[in-house]
């Protein structure tokens, strides 16, 4: 059961430009289920809401877009941040179970679609990073929790004609301890269905917590040791090609000519084309992709950047730091204290530029038909990702849904502006839908991977 | 063709014999537990057991293991109970995951080989894995875990 209230359209563009709630609407919503600075600075009455879409069992209870309760007892909870190592894949449901109170041993975690209900409660759209998952979603989970329990917990109390008041719930079960009276919560999810949110959803003190707070074992890790975990890189759908982009080995370059006639040659290679960052190579497998890129020629013009040098770099940062800098702080006076010290302590201290590779290479699957576009990869900035999709694909934001994987890291990489490496597979896609007719494709549609990173194209293409 | 044995099966593919294992096992045989991290047997993602040793099978060739037994991730046992993996769990070691499987197939050689292995020991058995996230202690507790727990096993 998912259709409590229609989601408003959140859709379009970044929705931080969304945020079309009447500002008396907003005031009274916050005033209801908000509380903290943090839950009143997005649009809580959207995260409150179950989403129309949602891939939610029609007999499962999904009280909001955070937390699904099926028959069997088993919760889902809707991971609006990405799992690439930091444990919110564990610590949401934490939070979130914390109130719920829901059997630990039967929650599941389940990654978000793109929607304006899953922003980030401080920055306005759908994004990890700069460690603030738990703390921008310390009250909402919480409330998202709280709000499935009463709700079942009312359930149960209307069935056996008692208070609310009167129950208490351990484990999934709740309890009328004075008829000796139990209801799992899986038992309850049709009554709870129809019930209407409570307006009042107060959360526990601080001192009555069970699990926030207490050692924990990742969700995560059984899949992680036995080969089930589910990367970008290990998204494989039917039909699918790989793809792999030689790019100018410098940022900045430009594409000046390119020969393929050899790299057409390897068995699996279908297409050589030009995208906007470079040469694809599209084979059958990653193999032929990757020999036949090995086999491109092709000209480059490297650009302003091709003399920069990280030798050049320090000796200019070197001199900057002589000069005098922005003031951040002034407290007492430096100056006149280093002039007048018996003895003063000079010092330069460099670091390397800090490359932020992770184990998994950049990868995106695309799956692009005419008029809608569905992506597989593991991403740090799922709103910004679909609008610069929807942009290279030609198709409004909400045609483009984005399916949020395991990440092999993150480190802020996965989080770009330009979308880089999910725009770079929109456009082979695109390619592939123009250009090849043969019988993989029939269905009318492209899908295609782009495996690559920085450090290794550099030393395969020069 | 070129036929090998996978996690104790017998199975077929008609790659190129210069096809690096990796992709072979990952985009051929549908195994995608060994992770494709450098492509340059630097990083130790792509861990698997070619007759028991270690290999990085970014690198090696699939007509080095034609006729011979290749182990993955998936087949080191069926229902994640090797030593390894109970250690693995008890200890909470990985963060992202990724290079995980790598981890643990160059741990279960070690184990085999050097049943109690010292600090040193690991650290020298586990230098040609790299985990960006850093997870590098727990790594070590959890092999002389897994040691513990692999005597416990054994008839003494």
């Amino acid at each position: 059961m998912n259709h409590l209230y229609d989601r408003q359209d959140s859709t379009t563009a970044l929705p931080t430009k969304t945020l079309r709630v009447p500002r008396r609407d907003f005031l009274k919503t916050s005033a209801a289920i908000g509380g903290g600075l943090c839950f009143a600075a997005y649009v809580p009455e959207l995260a409150a809401r179950p989403l129309k879409d949602s891939p939610a069992n029609d007999a499962s209870f999904a009280p909001n877009a955070f937390v699904r309760i099926a028959p069997d007892d088993s919760v889902t909870i809707i991971a609006n941040h990405s799992e690439m190592g930091q444990g919110i894949y564990t610590s949401l449901p934490m939070l979130l179970n914390e109130e719920l109170e829901a059997d630990w041993s039967r929650i599941k975690v389940e990654a978000a679609p793109v929607d304006a209900a899953y922003n980030h409660t401080v920055f306005g759209l759908q994004m990890t990073g700069g460690s603030t998952t738990t703390p921008s979603e310390w009250e909402r989970f919480r409330k998202m929790g709280a709000m499935a329990r009463l709700m079942l917990v009312d359930a149960a109390a209307q069935n056996w004609g008692v208070p609310a008041s009167q129950c208490h719930v351990e484990k999934g079960i709740v309890i009328h301890s004075a008829s000796s009276r139990k209801a799992s919560y899986g038992s309850l999810v049709v009554a709870a269905s129809q019930l209407k949110p409570p307006a009042d959803i107060p959360l526990k003190d601080p001192k009555q917590f069970t699990l926030i707070g207490k050692p924990t074992r990742r969700l995560d890790t059984p899949s992680k040791i036995n080969g089930t975990a589910q990367f970008g890189l290990d998204v494989h759908l039917p039909g699918m090609v790989f793809a792999l982009v030689a790019r100018p080995p410098v940022f900045g370059g430009k594409l000046l000519d390119f020969d393929a006639s050899e790299a057409l040659k390897i068995r699996g290679v279908r297409a050589v084309e030009q995208v906007p960052s470079g040469v694809a190579v599209i084979a059958d497998r990653f193999w032929p992709a990757k020999l036949g890129r090995d086999k491109l020629k092709i000209s480059w013009d490297e650009g302003d950047n091709a003399k920069l040098s990280t030798s050049q770099m320090l000796v200019d940062f070197s001199k900057q730091s002589a000069s005098p800098g922005t003031v951040a702080r002034k407290s007492g006076d430096a100056a006149a204290a280093l002039a007048s010290a018996a003895k003063t302590i000079t010092a330069e201290y460099d670091v390397p530029y800090l490359a932020h590779a992770m184990m998994e290479p950049l990868n995106c699957v695309v799956d692009l038909r005419p008029d809608s576009c569905e992506i597989w990869t593991g991403t740090q900035f799922e709103t910004v990702d679909r609008a610069n999709a929807a942009q290279a694909a030609g198709l409004t934001p909400e045609k483009v849904q984005i399916h949020t994987t395991l990440l092999g890291g993150g480190f802020g990489r996965r989080a770009n502006p330009a979308s880089d490496f999910v725009v770079e597979a929109v456009h082979v896609a695109k390619i592939m839908d123009a250009h090849d007719r043969r019988p993989v494709h029939r269905a009318g549609h492209a899908l295609c991977a782009i495996h690559d990173q920085q450090g290794r194209r550099r030393q395969h293409i020069r | 063709m070129t036929s090998f044995f996978l996690n104790g099966k017998p199975v077929t593919v008609d790659d190129d014999p210069s096809t690096p294992l990796l992709w072979v096992i990952r985009d051929s045989l549908g195994l995608t537990g060994t992770k494709f991290g450098c492509g340059m047997a630097l990083c130790g993602a792509c861990t698997v057991h070619l007759e028991g040793a270690a290999i990085r099978s970014c690198v090696a060739p699939l007509a080095r293991v034609s006729g011979k037994h290749v182990t993955t991730i998936e087949g080191l046992s069926a229902d994640s109970s090797h030593p390894l993996q109970r250690a693995w769990i008890e200890v909470d070691v990985p963060q992202c995951g990724y290079c995980q499987s790598g981890q643990i197939m160059s741990a279960a050689v070690l184990l085999k080989e050097n049943p109690k292995p010292t600090d040193k020991d690991i650290d020298e058995a586990m230098s040609g894995n790299i985990c960006r996230c850093g997870t590098y202690s727990r790594i070590r507790r959890a092999i002389h875990r897994a040691s513990e727990l692999a005597a416990e096993k054994r008839p003494s």
